[in-house]
């Protein structure tokens, strides 16, 4: 299967997390589409999994949610029996043993991302089969094939949180621009220390390049 | 027996694949292609070293992607119809600009100028046509109809490259189903400077630039965010090669060194980026 194709098996999608000194910022487009028809414009596919971790879901939206919520639920257990906020890490564990687990019957690509007092910003990735590595950027879904080459080129490590979202946001807009199933606006969210800024980019308001 | 011991490799019976990047782009002045070099069969490599950048004329050349079968016979066939622009009579160069008219031989009327008649005396001019590149395409036409059918008459011209493109569209398009080959074309003439073709599928169309194989997905953003128009030539080299890195790193079925191939009016130059020489980019 060629990349493209087994790309757009996942979720219509574009996103994104990158990590700098003292926090994360999270980006997604907002398109979900059955079949040609945009069923959502203004999808919002950054999820809380508690105050300040979130999740980026690529994949089946069902599955994703249904993840989403059972991790949830078991982060916030495990949150109040150890009376302190839950790392990072643990919140992806959870995430990549119910992937891994169930494999065969699910398909979700997943990023989870977030800030705790111990390591600071951390970015993990939970893709399709349900393997997990930390990695200070990450792109996922059907519109990350895109722009591989772009993160390649242009991540620098030590960037600073205006730098990345500027990063993000042009990112995510070059992988709105070529695959047709995502689009819409950019969403964005920076998480630190202080919490959880969020925040809209909408469609006129998306960074230009040179049009060809 | 000997067949359990040793199979034959799966990658015998594996279509030949040029999984490829290719790129073409378009500065003041000329083109720059840019290909990777690796030829695939299935999960084998069987070339690494590949040049899929192939000369149609001499200012024209083409990026090859796809089958590598088909590629290859496409850019064959096109070189050899463009043949017909290259002058055959090595010998006529000495009068590039005058028009020499055969006369019949009922006529005694000969168009006299010291070196032709020499060379028609001692017998060196069978048959020879030759006019301005300046003059009118009208004169051509109104001299072909008094010549006789079985003289051939070739343009000294250089061929435009969107004629180059149109064959080789001619052929993707005919032949849609049963080739899967991708070409980009793209060159310098003197009517349009530097252009750059597309003929996916067997589509004709003319881009500032294009990209093209299975390695092109990843570059999209990447291409689109950097390039800018009007960029100078080594600029154009730059741009090229770091987006071969760039797919070549992500992309499976693209690596090995970089060909790179500069067209300008002077001519074509070609030139293989090893694969220590090429550009860095943040690897975790």
């Amino acid at each position: 299967m060629d990349p493209v194709e087994f790309l757009s098996k996942l979720e219509k999608t574009t996103i994104m997390a990158v990590e700098f000194d003292g926090g994360v910022v999270m980006g997604a487009d907002s398109r979900t589409t059955t079949g040609a028809y945009i069923a959502n414009r203004v999808t919002d596919k950054l999820t809380p999994i508690h105050e300040r971790i979130f999740c980026c879901r690529s994949g089946s939206a069902a599955d994703t949610q249904a993840i989403a919520d059972a991790v949830t639920y078991q982060l916030g257990f495990h949150s109040i029996e150890l009376d302190e906020a839950p790392l990072v890490q643990t919140a992806a564990s959870l995430f990549r043993d119910m992937c891994y687990r169930y494999r065969e019957e699910l398909m979700a690509g997943i990023i989870v991302a977030g800030w705790d007092p111990r390591r600071g910003g951390q970015v993990y990735t939970v893709p399709v089969g349900g393997m997990m590595t930390r990695q200070p950027v990450s792109v996922g879904g059907s519109g990350s094939s895109y722009i591989y080459g772009y993160v390649d080129s242009n991540y620098r490590p030590a960037m600073s949180k205006e730098e990345c979202l500027k990063f993000t946001a042009e990112a995510l807009t070059l992988a709105m621009e070529r695959d047709g199933s995502s689009g819409g606006v950019v969403r964005l969210a920076v998480i630190s220390e202080q919490g959880v800024e969020r925040q809209v980019i909408l469609g006129n308001q998306l960074p230009k390049f040179s049009t060809v | 027996m000997s067949e359990e011991l040793f199979p034959e490799p799966e990658w015998l019976s594996e279509e030949v694949k040029t999984g490829t990047t290719i790129i073409a782009v378009t500065f003041d002045g000329g083109v720059v292609l840019g290909s990777d070099s690796r030829v695939s069969a299935g999960e084998a490599v069987v070339n690494r070293v590949m040049n899929k950048l192939s000369p149609l004329h001499d200012k024209i050349y083409c990026a090859l992607s796809g089958s590598a079968a088909d590629a290859q016979t496409i850019a064959e066939i096109v070189n050899y119809q463009l043949d017909v622009h290259r002058p055959r009579t090595q010998y006529h160069r000495t009068f590039n600009k005058d028009v020499i008219l055969l006369t019949s031989p009922d006529d005694n009327v000969v168009v006299k100028q010291k070196k032709k008649q020499h060379l028609h005396e001692i017998g060196h001019i069978l048959n020879a046509f030759e006019f301005d590149k300046a003059w009118d395409r009208t004169v051509l036409r109104k001299i072909k109809e008094k010549v006789p059918h079985d003289l051939s008459i070739e343009v000294e011209d250089d061929p435009l490259v969107c004629s180059a493109a149109t064959l080789v569209k001619n052929i993707s398009y005919k032949y849609k189903e049963e080739l899967s080959a991708h070409l980009i074309v793209a060159g310098w003439d003197k009517k349009k400077g530097g252009q750059v073709y597309a003929t996916l599928s067997g589509l004709l169309t003319s881009q500032p630039f294009a990209i093209g194989g299975s390695g092109s997905f990843y570059i999209n953003g990447f291409v689109d965010a950097e390039y800018r128009k009007n960029m100078t030539k080594r600029e154009c080299q730059e741009f090229v090669v770091n987006a071969l890195t760039l797919a070549m790193g992500r992309d499976g079925s693209s690596g090995g060194v970089a060909y790179v191939v500069t067209i300008d009016k002077d001519g074509a130059e070609e030139k293989c980026v090893l694969g220590n020489e090429l550009p860095k980019f943040f690897d975790q």
